[in-house]
């Protein structure tokens, strides 16, 4: 043991390792409210999707070529010719949607039990920058296979970027590195994915982790009147919420094997700037912000349209400053969660109008054509699309 | 430290046995494709180039139809090098072929002629043959798309 | 162009009694002249005569302002030659045009001349003194000729048949001549029409591909009927092997491919079809029909009763009306179903490699053997030419093999991915057990550490 107690020695005399070990056993064994439930486990499980999306990050770093010319050959070659490339590729793919999904279900707990109320409003403004940030990295990071979906889909999105007044223009060329979609722009995005959002992401929930920290995690109780938690009531965070997200995870592990087993995202056909594939869409995450521009049109209409489209990320920066009533017990505040309701299904609508909107679905056993705004038009049985001219 | 409540000492050894053995078996499940991931693959990364294989014991003149990525391509030794021009014929996709005796790419669907640069010299193409990119390294030739 | 010539001449009126070019009075054929290939040309080299005259403003202004029906003549020089008759046209060209020493410069070759006598034109202008037949200007413009790579040039591949439909549509002209008026329409229907018009294939074939431009059909061809051989290289020569090219009375190409009994030979058409449109029809038939029966594919591939010919065999009726009876004709039946079999194999294989190489699977290996069937398939067409059951049915079994190939491959690798599906029964198992001791762990623990509230 003559080694050991050297090395502690070694850094006994450099620092005051009794206070170090102190404080990281006072974080591992902190005690969190007893109501802690499976609920809470959502903004962990968030953070251990960043933690799967760096790994495999990295991991597909290692084989992937920033460059029109090389990209889309080595996701090819990563999916079909690596070992186990194709599973990296895929729960990195898939590890986007379920950490956006998991950061918006946090989210709504959040929202829904008060807990960004008093003394936790920064908590949750990091907290609405973490999610705001994690779909710059969904949006990002989808450019880089170079497959037409993708560019066309980035093209049709930073399009949207001109509308902004006065900048429009020239942040549509800034976002782009140039006029159109090119090369430029897939070194830009490589750049903002890989290097700038990462850090970014870890300052922001190191903060977001501190203040959760600071202020323990929020009980049901009216705001200034919670009743100090007694620590033998206390569940704490090492070893026992730690095994709950153990279970989480491996769940976790499981789920995002299947689905890049059952549902793999397919390479698809390279970008080819010269034709536009039809039906273009975004992802799931920016389909109600996409279905939302529709319906403004000219020039004021864009203008209204992009302010529509920011209007509720800003309303949920601002949300704790505007919403200071003293409960969070969600039957205590009916404005409040109906407000949150409205929003919640009027994003979940549109959402659905984008995924519809521009394809034929039947209703009650009859066909519509769904047009670019939503609107179902009945369909004429007899009406066969006519065969290709020749 | 709490204290033991009512379980057999037996029996919690063995949930720990069976977590430990968990936590062991999915490190190593996420270990070896790791690993194996990391491990240079046979085949190399990149774009598409390919050696053409017996090019040093060519004749000036003579052709090669070989594979690159998915395309079939035509080498040809000239007296100045190697050149390489996609094979598929530019009217319907059928292969040509290169004649030596009359330096030219044959179209064996249409009659279509190329000249020994891949221009269309007669019949029904639209545009030349695309070249490809032709590297020469001591003796051994590589083609790559452009 | 015009209006700087114009301007230019205007102001050369306002001068006293000076010297004024051809282009003063003759403003716009000097304007043409100017935007044509003969831009370098002065007037004297076709028309003779003087370069300049000089001419008093007032003189200059009288036959300015002369009415179309006014007669006042002007003297040219001695030399003018003035506006040539349509039956001199050939010869004037000629004279440069058959000129090796003049035509060098451009690179250009010099037997249009001689050649344009021996068409059709040339012979009836000749031998019959008869000028309503096409000479050099009715085909190329007179002012303003242009390069035939100049896409408003009358000879520009796209401009062709409108130039030959100035005559070969007229009516009145076309009965001085017993000739049909319906060929450049039929054309216009035809492949080869619908490829330069509709898709706009510059290397289609227009009237002067089969019939010659300057001559009357191509060098080595005693007929037009014969010139398809040009292009449709296999399929000529495959014909020729047949028991129809031996036949007297048998019209050869035009006879399947003419159009018909009531057309003039100009409604050229397909009876097969191209592998890329075949593909594209087989897509298009997929976005309606997900799990189409073989009877649909065959349709959908060949939609056109013309296009199934083979199996409604009528063409084949029209001279073979003891055909209906004949034993052979269930065996070659088999074989028209075994050539549409292959094709529906190729379509659904072209279906699949797309499909599968959009996915998650690398197949070039697989694509690159699939070119072969692409040739295959491409030379089924002419081998049917032969007329030869045994010729024919080889090819399809080559193409067969090549699909079988490909489908084969992508079977196996297809099954690399069922072996995936198949992990994932011991990974759920797994990640089932291990979650709930991990739980059993949790609870453990929370009953040590945890005092239960109330």
């Amino acid at each position: 043991m003559g080694l050991g107690k050297s090395v502690k020695q070694f850094f006994d005399d450099r620092f005051d390792t009794k206070l170090a070990a102190e404080l990281f056993t006072k974080q591992a064994f902190k005690r969190l409210p007893p109501r802690t439930g499976w609920l809470h486990v959502f903004g962990s499980l968030s953070l251990l999707l960043f933690i799967s999306q760096t790994i495999t990050g990295i991991m597909l770093l290692i084989y992937y070529r920033p460059t029109p010319e090389a990209a889309h050959k080595s996701i090819q070659y990563i999916t079909a010719e690596v070992q186990f490339g194709w599973m990296y590729r895929q729960i990195h793919a898939w590890g986007a949607s379920v950490m956006i999904m998991a950061v918006i279900i946090h989210m709504i707990r959040t929202f829904f039990m008060g807990s960004y109320k008093k003394p936790r409003e920064l908590t949750w403004v990091t907290g609405v920058i973490l999610f705001i940030l994690t779909i710059t990295f969904g949006f990002t990071g989808y450019l880089l296979p170079w497959n037409q979906i993708a560019f066309w889909a980035t093209t049709v999105g930073t399009e949207s970027a001109n509308k902004v007044p006065v900048i429009g223009d020239w942040l549509q060329y800034f976002l782009r590195g140039g006029d159109a979609v090119t090369g430029e722009t897939l070194s830009r995005f490589f750049v903002v994915h890989v290097i700038i959002l990462p850090w970014a992401l870890t300052g922001v929930i190191a903060v977001h982790l501190f203040l959760m920290r600071l202020n323990n995690l929020a009980t049901l109780e009216r705001v200034d009147e919670e009743v100090p938690l007694k620590p033998e009531h206390g569940i704490p965070f090492f070893p026992v919420h730690v095994t709950k997200e153990g279970v989480v995870a491996v769940l976790l592990l499981a789920v995002l094997v299947t689905l890049a087993v059952v549902y793999p995202w397919e390479i698809g056909e390279p970008a080819n700037p010269l034709e536009t594939p039809p039906h273009i869409k975004p992802e799931w995450y920016f389909l109600p912000s996409y279905q939302l521009l529709k319906y403004f049109e000219g020039t004021y209409g864009a203008l209204m349209g992009i302010i529509g489209c920011s209007v509720p990320f800003v309303l949920l920066l601002l949300w704790p400053f505007l919403d200071r009533g003293k409960e969070r017990h969600p039957k205590k505040r009916p404005l409040a969660v109906g407000f949150g309701l409205f929003g919640l299904l009027g994003a979940m609508f549109l959402g659905y109008l984008g995924h519809i909107s521009e394809t034929e679905q039947t209703f009650f056993g009859k066909r519509y054509h769904i047009t670019l705004k939503g609107w179902p038009v009945p369909l004429d049985d007899a009406t066969d699309e006519a065969p290709p001219k020749h | 430290m709490p204290n033991d409540m009512n379980k057999p000492p037996s029996r919690r050894g063995f949930l720990d046995l069976i977590l430990a053995l968990g936590t062991f078996i999915t490190t190593v499940a996420v270990a070896i494709p790791g690993l194996m991931y990391l491990w240079p693959a046979a085949k190399g990364g990149g774009p598409d180039k390919v050696e053409v294989e017996g090019a040093s014991n060519m004749a000036p003149g003579q052709g090669k139809t070989i594979q690159v990525g998915s395309q079939a391509v035509v080498v040809v030794r000239h007296r100045g090098g190697f050149k390489a021009y996609s094979a598929v014929c530019t009217h319907l996709g059928c292969l040509v072929k290169w004649e030596q005796s009359s330096k030219s790419f044959l179209c064996p669907c249409h009659a279509a002629v190329f000249d020994e640069n891949g221009k269309v010299v007669s019949g029904p193409p639209p545009a030349p043959l695309p070249e490809f990119v032709v590297k020469e390294i001591g003796d051994k030739v590589f083609v790559s798309a452009a | 162009m015009v209006s700087i010539v114009m301007a230019c001449a205007s102001q050369r009126v306002m001068a006293q009694d000076d010297k004024v070019s051809c282009q003063t009075c003759h403003v716009a054929q000097g304007g043409e002249l100017g935007a044509s290939v003969h831009q370098e040309l002065s007037c004297q080299e076709c028309h003779s005569g003087e370069s300049t005259f000089s001419i008093s403003q007032s003189e200059l202004a009288k036959y300015l302002a002369r009415s179309a029906n006014s007669h006042l003549s002007f003297d040219h020089g001695q030399s003018f030659l003035g506006k040539p008759a349509r039956k001199d046209i050939p010869e004037r060209c000629g004279t440069c045009h058959a000129d090796v020493s003049r035509m060098n410069p451009y690179g250009m070759r010099t037997d249009q001349l001689s050649r344009y006598w021996t068409s059709g034109h040339g012979r009836v202008l000749k031998e019959k003194g008869n000028d309503h037949v096409a000479v050099c200007i009715d085909c190329h413009g007179v002012h303003d000729i242009k390069s035939g790579r100049d896409p408003h040039s009358k000879t520009y591949s796209l401009n062709i048949p409108d130039t030959c439909a100035a005559c070969h549509a007229n009516q009145a002209l076309m009965d001085e001549f017993d000739l049909p008026v319906e060929v450049v329409s039929e054309y216009r229907d035809s492949v080869h029409g619908k490829l330069l018009f509709e898709q706009g294939d510059t290397g289609a074939p227009t009237c002067a591909t089969c019939h010659g431009n300057h001559a009357a059909i191509p060098p080595g061809f005693s007929t037009i009927g014969a010139v398809c051989g040009q292009c449709h290289h296999h399929e000529s020569k495959m014909f020729a092997t047949s028991i129809h090219a031996q036949q007297e009375e048998h019209k050869g190409c035009v006879q399947c491919h003419g159009g018909g009994e009531d057309s003039h030979f100009h409604h050229i058409e397909r009876i097969t079809k191209p592998p890329g449109l075949l593909i594209q029809r087989y897509a298009h038939l997929l976005k309606t029909q997900p799990n189409p029966t073989p009877a649909q594919v065959a349709k959908a591939i060949h939609p056109g009763p013309k296009q199934i010919i083979m199996r409604a065999l009528p063409t084949c009726m029209d001279c073979h009306e003891e055909l209906e009876d004949d034993e052979s004709l269930p065996k070659l039946f088999n074989l028209l179903d075994e050539i549409a079999a292959a094709e529906q194999r190729y379509v659904e294989t072209a279906n699949r490699l797309d499909h599968v190489g959009q996915g998650v699977l690398l197949v070039e290996n697989q694509r690159f053997l699939f070119e072969d069937a692409k040739t295959h398939l491409i030379a089924l067409a002419p081998t049917q030419h032969t007329l030869d059951n045994e010729k024919v049915a080889e090819k399809v079994a080559a193409l067969n093999e090549v699909c079988a190939q490909v489908n084969q491959q992508l079977d196996e690798l297809e099954a690399g991915l069922t072996l995936r599906y198949k992990l994932l029964v011991p990974i759920w198992i797994f990640a089932v057990l291990f979650s709930i001791a991990i739980y059993a762990k949790y609870k453990q623990l929370k009953s040590q550490w945890v005092k239960p509230l109330k």
